[in-house]
């Protein structure tokens, strides 16, 4: 008990400084942007650990769900009145799109074995992007522009979203959330049937396990999950558009982002995600800085990166996900 | 009324008839053996009635309940449970929580699992082992993890698949007083195995399955005396 | 718009012609499964390399596009054995790992072409004329891409069923243990169908670039083409694949009398999704 005690203390401690720094760095914008980004790629990555660490499913299109999550924003802010003066209602219905599209996908390919759901999300994900592309629904090649949220009043002070902290606070508190529904789903019985699952799904069917539910199920929070962390990459960033380019949200680069960032970070471990996000945006940060480098071309570091440490794990390649799930 | 009954059960793969209308009949807290050279058509059998394969006719009747085709945790939540041939445990979850697992079927709460399994555990004499990752346990405390697991799904048929094939001596006399012991619990026992001395000690009742088709059932000692069977597989008389 | 009887005709020469294209690429992922294992996600990546290889023969040398098709084959022969030698070997048999990794290998070849090629699109502007036959009319640089890819089919296929090499390649495919207790070296068969797969993909890519524009980004889109045809066919079925690949082409050229040319990829992944719901072995397995 005392263990458990700590750990709790810590988190807490973690979580006051996290809300208070950024009254100490308001002046520092780019400290902040960095760290928006790193709290809504930690998000997302969370969201592929849990269907990959847990279920066994790695998806390689995640930016489906995160990007569709951030055009469901942009298109509720660009036809409805409502959402042009409050966005923000919008995260949660992009985290519906998300789910929709991923229990849709898992519906299909759950009941295979093998590889199918990692092909169905990255076939998916690419055929999307071309009917986005050339839909003048969604406006596009040209993208959409999302306008900037008015500001909010409250008694005490003035909410201004021009400024970074606010979103600072906001993707700092989807990430702390999408931590906790993940950490709760793995302390659950759900938590444990997944892990059955992932280890031997027929040994587990015997024992009364219904896989096939439990995987959609894991599915469904994974996509709503990456679903929100798009949509408020979308408000964030004020523009989002569906071209190829790294940087694209619904691209393969940036599918493979959670997939990086977990591998680095950690599969299979709460604080992974976060951990392997920060190095992930600081280290993209100094090679684009240092060496003025175009989006993209980071990626051919981490790229390299990746495949080194997969090709090297001595657990064999897959060997690195099916390990014990920890969670501190 | 039965607790399992087959009927005309059959099943083949391509051209190969692995199962040629079987029937066969287990009654509640019964030991039934089931013995027959390999390629019998055993292993088919279990894969059958908990819902691997598909028969391609015939059907299997569970509890009054028709339970053809149905998928396996359906068959399992209405109380078959079987170990494999070979113990496929989770490796890297710990002893424990391989019989949580089992537990969960039931759709209990995550601590009423916890306590069943510890009590199962305790049922078979392996507390010891509880924490331990399951892949790092030798290939007997495997085989008593799967049996752990089934146990703790509460079945009233118990489907034992060559349980202890690769034991030793001492190994097989602890496993035949751990069968017995749930049989005491008056949970029904289906077993497959080479091992004859096990099975005539153990089994109330034999069926022998050659090539597919039962050719023989009865108590032990008729067993052992049909001619039949003995050409088939026995070899030379034994005596209980 | 009016569909005659000589629109449609068109349309599906076209569609068979950009199906044994395609089907090439798709040939040589299919081998390099059977033979290793090994999903290869990188795979249309290479064909853009060698669509870029084409290029530059010709932008630098001067060399005819027809010229580097086979000069792809054999550049990409050895780069496939020199892959397969230093990546594949390892990652033999596992499904996941495999895809997971040569993801990250497509990434990375994406943007280090990207990097030192830019994103613009180009093109290798030489002219063949066009054909006429009735009611057909075909571009020389189709006729040219069919026929040599037809040509490599045949000559691939024949290589595989009558050869010793060959035949050991499918026999690895099928059951590598037993043919190794048959005295036949795995390793060595990998290489060889390793490097024969790229070289198909290369070589492919090379075609095509008779045909098509040039851009980085090509390489996914030609890995899923090649995907869908290669499940289509049947994981594994080399053979398969030639017809799988006609009837995709042919499907997704007819689609394009209805949707712009930009969309047909969807016609491809709508036959993905129903062969998964329906048939995920395949079309032509035996199963």
């Amino acid at each position: 008990m005392k263990k458990l005690g700590r750990k709790n203390i810590s988190i807490i401690i973690i979580t006051i400084i996290a809300l208070t720094a950024p009254y100490f760095i308001v002046s520092q914008t780019y400290l902040l942007h960095l760290l928006v980004l790193v709290f809504i790629f930690a998000t997302l990555a969370q969201s592929w650990n849990l269907l990959a660490g847990y279920v066994g499913q790695p998806s390689l299109g995640h930016a489906l769900f995160f990007g569709m999550g951030g055009y469901t924003l942009g298109l509720l802010t660009l036809y409805i009145e409502y959402f042009k003066n409050n966005p923000w209602p919008a995260l949660i219905l992009g985290g519906f799109v998300g789910a929709l599209l991923g229990l849709a996908i898992g519906a299909m390919c759950f009941r295979l074995r093998g590889p199918y759901f990692a092909l169905a999300t990255l076939a998916a994900t690419e055929v999307v992007r071309l009917i986005v592309m050339n839909s003048e629904f969604t406006l596009g090649a040209r993208g959409i522009v999302i306008r900037l949220p008015p500001s909010i009043s409250t008694p005490f002070f003035v909410i201004d979203f021009s400024e970074k902290l606010p979103y600072y606070y906001i993707s700092f508190i989807t990430m702390i959330a999408s931590f906790y529904v993940v950490n709760i789903l793995s302390k659950s019985r759900y938590g444990l049937l997944l892990q059955s699952i992932r280890e031997d799904e027929d040994a587990a069917m015997t024992l009364g396990v219904n896989a096939f539910k439990l995987k959609i199920l894991a599915m469904f929070i994974s996509s709503f999950i990456a679903g929100v962390a798009g949509a408020l990459y979308a408000v964030y960033v004020g523009y989002i558009d569906p071209s190829m380019d790294p940087g694209g949200v619904l691209t393969l680069f940036t599918s493979i982002e959670p997939v990086l960032i977990s591998i680095i970070g950690g599969v299979g471990t709460i604080i992974g995600p976060l951990i392997g996000s920060i190095i992930r945006v600081v280290v993209g940060e100094y090679l684009r800085v240092s060496f003025g480098w175009r989006a993209g071309m980071d990626l051919i570091v981490f790229g390299a990166l990746f495949m080194l440490i997969f090709f090297l794990s001595r657990k064999g390649i897959w060997g690195i996900v099916k390990t014990r799930i920890k969670f501190i | 009324m039965s607790l399992l009954e087959t009927k005309e059960l059959s099943k083949n793969f391509g051209g190969v008839i692995a199962l040629n209308r079987v029937e066969l009949k287990v009654d509640e807290g019964e030991i039934v053996g089931i013995i027959g050279p390999n390629g019998a058509g055993k292993t088919t059998l279990y894969n059958c009635i908990t819902g691997f394969y598909k028969p391609s006719s015939g059907k299997i009747i569970f509890n009054g309940k028709d339970i053809t085709g149905l998928p396996s945790h359906k068959i399992c939540k209405l109380g078959i449970a079987r170990t494999f041939q070979i113990p496929r445990p989770f490796l890297n979850l710990t002893l424990l929580e391989n019989v949580m697992i089992g537990a969960l079927g039931r759709g209990t709460s995550l601590n009423e699992a916890r306590e069943h399994a510890k009590e199962i555990i305790s049922f078979l004499m392996l507390d010891e082992y509880a924490d331990q990752p399951v892949g790092k346990l030798n290939f007997n405390y495997r085989r008593r993890c799967e049996l752990a697991r089934a146990l703790a799904t509460n079945p009233k048929l118990l489907l034992l698949d060559e349980t202890f094939a690769g034991l030793n001596p001492t190994e097989i006399d602890d496993m035949i007083k751990t069968v017995k012991k749930i049989y005491e619990k008056g949970i029904a026992i289906m077993l497959t195995e080479h091992i004859i001395r096990v099975v005539m000690s153990l089994a109330e009742r034999i069926i022998v399955l050659h090539q597919g088709k039962t050719i023989a059932e009865g108590p032990p000692k008729e067993i052992a005396n049909d001619s039949k069977v003995i050409e088939a597989y026995l070899g030379k008389k034994y005596f209980v | 718009m009016t569909i005659s009887l000589g629109l449609i005709i068109n349309t599906i020469i076209h569609g068979i012609m950009l199906g044994v294209i395609y089907a090439t690429i798709a040939m040589g992922m299919s081998l390099i499964f059977g033979v290793m294992g090994i999903k290869n996600l990188a795979h249309g990546d290479f064909a853009v390399l060698g669509m870029f290889t084409s290029y530059w023969l010709f932008s630098l040398f001067n060399v005819s596009p027809i010229i580097s098709i086979p000069i792809a084959f054999t550049l990409f022969f050895c780069v496939g054995m020199i892959l397969t030698r230093c990546i594949f070997k390892y990652i033999v048999g596992e499904m996941l790992g495999s895809i997971i990794l040569t993801f990250g290998l497509s990434i990375f070849m994406e943007n280090v072409m990207l990097l030192i090629w830019g994103g613009d699109y180009r093109n290798i502007p030489v002219e063949y004329g066009v054909y006429r036959l009735g009611t057909v009319s075909v571009g020389g640089g189709y006729l040219v891409a069919f026929v040599s890819t037809l040509v490599l089919i045949v000559l691939t296929q024949l290589f595989l069923s009558k050869t010793k090499v060959g035949i050991a390649i499918k026999a690895v495919s099928q059951d590598p243990e037993a043919a190794e207790s048959l005295g036949i070296s795995a390793d060595m068969i990998r290489l060889v169908g390793g490097g024969l797969g790229v070289a198909l993909a290369g070589c492919g890519g090379a075609t095509l670039s008779l045909i098509y524009y040039i851009y980085p980004y090509l390489g996914i889109l030609l890995t899923l083409h090649a995907l869908i045809i290669c499940v289509f066919a049947g994981l594994g079925n080399v053979a398969g694949t030639f017809f799988a690949g006609i009837i995709i082409g042919i499907a997704q050229s007819v689609a394009t009398i209805q949707i712009p040319y930009a969309l047909t990829p969807v016609v491809g992944f709508v036959v993905f999704l129903l062969i998964l719901l329906f048939r995920p072995q395949g079309l032509f397995t035996r199963r």
